[in-house]
């Protein structure tokens, strides 16, 4: 990835997030160059706004400009659902333990940031928090090992896991309120080669002071769900259903309430999703 | 008008997927994913081998079910042609 | 370097080249057809021809990735195309699919690899008002939110403000006419309706050859939406060459282009076309739409601008000067003085009613 700003302060916060990862100094082909710009001239001061341009391509047209970091983020996101069609991208939440991917499916304000951020400090390796991109030819899961984005009253509860959860600069009053994003442990980036076998997937709901509440779900049902909430199905066509059943056929399916970040973080350390298959670990593609 | 052919819109195009007593149908045509229990997949599976009137709709899924073609189940069927209808699933034969 | 020597249209001309490009000349290439919106057709060019294998690897996946992409829209509008049939089966009017929706109905040459956007059809004035009944009970609303863009589309364009469907989300265009009432140009558009070919003996129709380029000419050069300038003008060459072989094909163009007086814009087309792509146009057929070129200094200004308008010169940010070109091709027949005297022509146009988009 290429990235450019005239922001002051993105460049520092992005290096701050991405701390683990490597910067190439010199390279012949760059998969996706994204831009985040502050529009210049008088709009520098009147009605100020931003931009995310991906590969020449409008991600964001106008923004808010306390709203660089998030931005950059959900910029990158449409990034990758644009032009990374050659996955079966789904609207999951991924992370990974002995080989098998667990994918937390949820719509947002679900709970699956919270959960994803919660499992990944407590012995699960994180793949992404919010793409799940699937191969349509063996149907694993590559990671992204990005930063995780938290809003609001999740972010209070993920920085109270402790001081090992970094998280970066905070923005107020962004459309979907308060964010900031907590920063890939550093495990998940040395390993973001390795691709994970699909072993569960779980469809989420929150609701406050619920009891926590695992049912599994039938397979028929959670294609439905699923491909509601998967980034390009559709495009997919014919191959979009074929891999998705096919990957629901090798998971379990379950529905998930929970209210309590702890009780839910017990569950899934739990026996019932200790192991799936003897997998064995695959690079990435 | 209880003498309208129906038949599936274009069978071709119409990918299933079975899971227990469930049925997921990609329509390749319109790109929609339809959940079909396992009476409205014996529908599906009716009209897969023929145009149908309502009335031989009814008659055939009976038969299917081994169930008797009383009211609630010719309901049931004007019901499932309507959504099918819309859902682009079946036309008439002369569209 | 002229600048028809690009390595983009030489792609475009020669697609066979893609075998020979350095994978720094497709990292340069990548960026600058996906904003163009030809990636996906070289992507199909590159599975037609079967030269992926000699592609850099690393170029591949993204060339499969724009293949789904034009391939998840031609499924698309030909299912609104059917869905549309279906909803104005009872109103009394030929529905002629333009554009995207045409030449991918017909299976043009030109529709591999395309990608589309909004669906566009154009039915009777006359019936305009049983059209939009009828679509929004299947399901469409108009999708302009605020009042003052519902009436610029009612008042001065050609066309229903765009329609766009509650479930699919998906955008209908419905015109009366193929040019704005804000242009001075009014084109009789009974002799489309009169001249469009049924498909498979059903009310959807296309224009006819000559209709259809002069469509893609007059968009271009005389509404002047160059938004997709690069992508329009590979469509006519396509179409072009296409037809070229077609008995009476270039003189029935001459001829209606007079009809229809868009002389300057098939001109431009021509010469357009023409040297991004070297289309083949017989020479008699040259000399006579010559004669038709405008005035000095017009002919540079308007090289000028085309060459800035087709091509970004910038990826990573806004290229300004190319948004100006764009904008004033699409400005170049200025609109009727009257119109610019309503106060609906401004406020159009002021940034602060854009709105803000959703994450």
């Amino acid at each position: 990835m290429n990235f450019k700003t005239n922001v002051n302060g993105l460049a520092e916060a992005i290096h701050y997030l991405y701390a683990d990862f490597s910067i190439i100094n010199e390279c012949d082909f760059i998969d996706y160059r994204v831009s985040l710009m502050r529009a210049g001239g008088l709009r520098r001061w009147i009605a100020p706004y931003m931009t995310v341009v991906a590969e020449g391509t409008s991600m964001f047209s106008k923004f808010p400009v306390n709203a660089a970091i998030p931005y950059w983020e959900w910029g990158l996101n449409r990034c990758i659902a644009r032009f990374a069609q050659h996955y079966l991208i789904l609207h999951a939440a991924v992370i990974e333990k002995h080989g098998n991917a667990l994918m937390i499916v949820g719509s947002s304000g679900s709970g699956k940031s919270t959960l994803c951020a919660g499992l990944t400090f407590n012995g699960w390796r994180l793949l992404s928090d919010e793409l799940a991109l699937v191969s349509t030819e063996d149907h694993c899961i590559t990671a992204l090992a990005r930063p995780i984005t938290l809003k609001n009253e999740s972010l209070k509860i993920i920085q109270q896991l402790g001081s090992h959860v970094k998280t970066g600069p905070v923005s107020h009053g962004t459309v979907k309120g308060t964010v900031a994003h907590v920063r890939p442990p550093t495990d998940s980036v040395d390993r973001v080669n390795e691709r994970a076998t699909p072993g569960w997937f779980v469809l989420l709901s929150y609701q406050p002071d619920a009891e926590i509440q695992l049912e599994p779900v039938t397979k028929a049902q959670a294609v439905m769900q699923i491909a509601h909430n998967a980034f390009n199905y559709g495009t997919l066509g014919v191959d979009g259903f074929k891999s998705l059943t096919q990957v629901v056929d090798t998971c379990d399916c379950y529905n998930l309430t929970y209210s309590n970040l702890d009780e839910a973080i017990a569950l899934f350390n739990g026996d019932q999703f200790a192991i799936k298959n003897n997998v064995e670990l695959h690079e990435a593609i | 008008m209880p003498d309208l052919q129906w038949r599936l819109r274009n069978q071709d195009e119409l990918v299933t997927w079975r899971s227990n007593d469930e049925t997921v149908v990609y329509d390749a045509g319109s790109g929609d994913t339809h959940l079909f229990d396992l009476v409205a997949a014996e529908g599906l599976n009716s009209l897969l081998e023929s145009q149908l009137t309502e009335q031989e709709f009814v008659e055939r899924l009976a038969n299917r079910l081994d169930i008797k073609p009383d009211e609630q189940l010719h309901r049931y069927v004007g019901r499932l042609i309507e959504q099918l209808e819309a859902a682009g699933l079946l036309e008439t034969a002369d569209s | 370097m002229e600048f028809s020597d690009h390595i983009l249209l030489q792609v475009l001309r020669d697609p066979e080249k893609m075998a020979t490009l350095s994978l720094s000349e497709w990292d340069a290439l990548k960026p600058l057809a996906r904003s163009t919106l030809v990636i996906s057709k070289i992507a199909a060019l590159a599975h037609k021809l079967d030269l992926l294998d000699l592609l850099p690897e690393q170029i591949v996946p993204h060339l499969t990735s724009a293949h789904v992409f034009a391939a998840r829209h031609d499924r698309a509008v030909r299912w609104e195309v059917n869905r549309v049939q279906r909803a104005l089966r009872d109103v009394n009017t030929p529905i002629i699919l333009l554009k995207g929706a045409a030449y991918a109905i017909s299976n043009m040459a030109c529709a591999t690899g395309r990608v589309y956007g909004d669906t566009d059809i154009l039915v009777l004035k006359d019936r305009l008002g049983e059209v939009e009944n009828s679509l929004t009970r299947h399901g469409w609303d108009t999708d302009e939110d605020n009042e003052y863009d519902e009436r610029y589309y009612r008042t001065w364009l050609h066309e229903l403000p765009p329609m766009r469907h509650r479930e699919r989300g998906t955008v209908l265009d419905v015109h009366h006419n193929i040019l704005p009432r804000i242009d001075k140009l009014q084109i009789n558009i009974q002799l489309l309706f009169e001249s469009a070919i049924p498909i498979n003996g059903t009310k959807v129709c296309v224009l006819s050859p000559p209709d259809m380029v002069l469509h893609s000419a007059a968009h271009l050069f005389r509404i002047g939406n160059f938004d997709h300038g690069l992508r329009d003008l590979a469509d006519l060459d396509e179409l072009i060459r296409q037809f070229n072989n077609l008995d009476g094909f270039w003189d029935s163009v001459l001829d209606r282009a007079q009809q229809l007086k868009l002389t300057l814009p098939w001109y431009s087309a021509t010469r357009y076309v023409e040297y991004l792509f070297h289309t083949p146009i017989p020479d008699r057929v040259k000399r006579t739409v010559a004669k038709w070129a405008p005035l000095w200094p017009e002919v540079p200004i308007i090289d000028r601008l085309v060459k800035r308008a087709v091509l970004p010169r910038k990826i990573d940010d806004r290229d300004v000067r190319r948004q100006m070109a764009i904008s004033l091709l699409g400005h170049w027949p200025l609109p009727r003085l009257k119109v610019t005297m309503t106060g609906l022509f401004w406020i159009k146009r002021m940034p602060w009613f854009a709105k803000q988009e959703k994450t």
